[in-house]
C-alpha cells in the first residue's frame, strides 16, 4: 500500500514539474524598433497532393492557392526573433502552431503549422524560413530581426524546391 | 483439445500474428477487440484474481501515458484548455488511451505466451534449427523465477535472524543490499554449476536433440493452416488500407463498409479462434472450490 502511495505521489510530482516548466515566464518585449513583414505559404504541397496524409485532405487543410497567411506587417520589439515574430503573428490570426524547444541547438523547432507537420507529405517535408529570400542557416528564435526585413515561411517537400 | 498440450510451434505462430497485428493497428475498434480477447484469455489461464491484478495495472498504465501525452504532442485541432504554452487537445488525450490500450493488450498477450510457452516449449521449438539461442532463451528465462525465490528465501532468513527489528531505515536499505550481494555470489556459483552439469549431460554435443512429446497432429496442421491463412488475409487488408484510422490533425470518423466489416470479423475470428478450447477453461475456472 506505502509502495503505490509512493509511485502515485511521484508521478504526481513529475507532472507538476513539468507543467511548471511548460507554462514559462512572460517577458515584456521592450520597446518599438520596426516593422517587417511575414507570410506563410505551403505552395509545394499543391503539386505533390498525392504524397499528402490522408487527414490533412479530408479536413481541408491546406488551402487551394497554397497560402496560408498573406504577407501581413508586424512591429518589431527590441528582444524580438523571428520565432516570437511568427509566434504572435499565429496567435492574432488563429493560426495553430507547434515548436518545441530543442536544448542540444539551444533554438525553436517549428514541427507544424496549421496542422501540416514535419512528414506529413513525404519523408523529408518540412518548415523553413527565409528572411530577405535568403536562407539563415539557425534556428528561428536565434535571428534577429531587422527594419523592413520580409520573413517568409514555406513548406518543402523535397529538398530545394524552395527558392 | 488442450490448449498447453498443443504443438509449441501452432501457439507460436497464432500469438506472433496476433500481437503483431495488435501493435500495428490504430483502429481503436481494433484495439478493443484485442483488449477484450487478452483478458478473456489471461483469465481462462490464469483465473480471477490475477486477472483483475493485471486489468488494474493495465488501467494505471493507460491512465499514466493519456496523462503524459498531452505533455509531449500538441498536436489536434479541438483544444480542450491551455495552461500557459501548453495547449491539451482531446485528440492527444484520446490518442494516449489508444496507445496506452494498445501496449496493455500486446503485454496481456506476451503475458498468455509465457504462460502457454514455458522453457521447455522453447527449447523445443528453437532446439532443432538454433540449438545455442533456444538453451540460453530456455535457462535465462528459467533463472528469473529461480532467482526471485532465492531472494526470497535470504530476505526471509534475515528476518528470522531478528536482523530487520527496529532497524533505521538506512539499516533496512544496508540489508537489502546484503540479501542482493548474497544472490550474486549464489547466482555465480550456481552458473558454474549448471554449466559444469549441462555439458556433462551433452549439451554442447553437435547433434544433440531436444525432447518434446509433442505430437503434430491433425488438429495442429488445421490450426497452424487458419493461422496463417486469417493473419495473411489481416495484413493484406491493413497494406490495402481497410480500416485505417489517424487521430490527429482531427479523428477520422468511423467507417461502416462491408469490407470494414469483414477486416473487423476477421480478427474477432482469430482472437476467438481458440473459444472451444477457451470455454472449457473457462467453466474449469468457475468450477474451482472457493474454499
Amino acid at each position: 500500500m506505502k509502495k503505490g502511495l509512493f509511485i502515485f505521489l511521484s508521478v504526481f510530482l513529475v507532472l507538476l514539474v513539468s507543467f511548471g516548466m511548460l507554462i514559462g515566464c512572460s517577458e515584456s518585449l521592450g520597446d518599438k524598433i520596426g516593422e517587417a513583414t511575414i507570410s506563410i505559404e505551403c505552395k509545394t504541397i499543391l503539386n505533390n497532393m498525392e504524397k499528402a496524409e490522408q487527414g490533412l485532405i479530408d479536413n481541408n487543410l491546406i488551402p487551394n492557392d497554397g497560402i496560408i497567411l498573406e504577407k501581413v506587417g508586424v512591429s518589431i520589439y527590441e528582444k524580438d526573433n523571428v520565432y516570437t515574430m511568427l509566434k504572435r503573428v499565429c496567435k492574432q490570426n488563429k493560426i495553430h502552431l507547434h515548436c518545441d524547444f530543442e536544448p542540444v541547438f539551444k533554438t525553436y523547432y517549428i514541427k507544424g503549422i496549421n496542422h501540416i507537420y514535419e512528414m506529413s507529405v513525404g519523408e523529408s517535408s518540412g518548415w523553413m524560413y527565409f528572411v530577405n529570400n535568403e536562407q539563415p542557416n539557425q534556428g528561428a528564435s536565434l535571428v534577429k530581426v531587422a527594419n523592413g526585413d520580409e520573413i517568409r515561411f514555406a513548406y518543402t517537400v523535397i529538398a530545394g524546391d524552395l527558392q | 483439445m488442450n490448449l498447453e498440450r498443443k504443438n509449441p510451434i501452432t501457439i507460436l505462430c497464432y500469438l506472433f500474428f496476433v500481437i503483431f497485428i495488435t501493435i500495428f493497428s490504430t483502429n481503436p475498434i481494433m484495439l478493443g477487440i484485442s483488449f477484450v480477447s487478452s483478458i478473456l484469455f489471461y483469465f481462462a489461464l490464469k483465473g480471477w484474481k490475477k486477472t483483475l491484478i493485471r486489468l488494474a495495472y493495465s488501467l494505471l498504465f493507460v491512465a499514466i501515458i493519456t496523462l503524459v501525452n498531452p505533455l509531449f504532442s500538441r498536436q489536434g485541432m479541438t483544444a480542450l484548455f491551455e495552461i500557459g504554452s501548453l495547449i491539451v487537445t482531446k485528440e492527444s488525450i484520446l490518442y494516449g488511451v489508444a496507445i496506452g490500450v494498445m501496449f496493455s493488450s500486446s503485454m496481456i498477450w506476451f503475458g498468455v505466451m509465457n504462460i502457454l510457452l514455458d522453457s521447455d516449449k522453447i527449447s523445443y521449438i528453437f532446439g532443432k534449427y538454433t540449438p545455442k539461442i533456444g538453451t540460453i532463451l530456455s535457462v535465462s528465462l528459467g533463472l528469473f523465477p529461480k532467482y526471485i525465490a532465492q531472494y526470497k528465501k535470504i530476505d526471509n532468513n534475515l528476518k528470522a535472524l531478528g536482523l530487520y527489528n527496529q532497524a533505521s531505515l538506512w539499516r533496512k536499505i544496508k540489508l537489502k543490499m546484503h540479501t542482493l550481494s548474497t544472490l550474486i555470489s549464489w547466482s555465480i556459483e550456481g552458473a558454474l554449476t549448471l554449466s559444469d552439469s549441462m555439458s556433462a549431460r551433452g549439451y554442447d554435443l553437435k547433434h544433440k536433440r531436444v525432447f518434446g512429446k509433442y505430437h503434430f497432429g491433425v488438429s495442429d496442421i488445421i490450426l497452424l493452416i487458419i493461422s496463417i491463412a486469417v493473419g495473411v488475409v489481416i495484413l493484406v487488408f491493413m497494406g490495402l488500407g481497410v480500416g485505417s484510422y489517424y487521430f490527429y490533425p482531427t479523428f477520422k470518423p468511423l467507417q461502416w463498409n462491408v469490407d470494414v466489416w469483414i477486416y473487423f470479423a476477421t480478427f474477432c475470428f482469430m482472437n476467438l479462434m481458440l473459444a472451444v478450447d477457451l470455454w472449457e477453461m473457462i467453466k474449469w475456472q468457475f468450477s474451482i472450490s472457493k474454499i
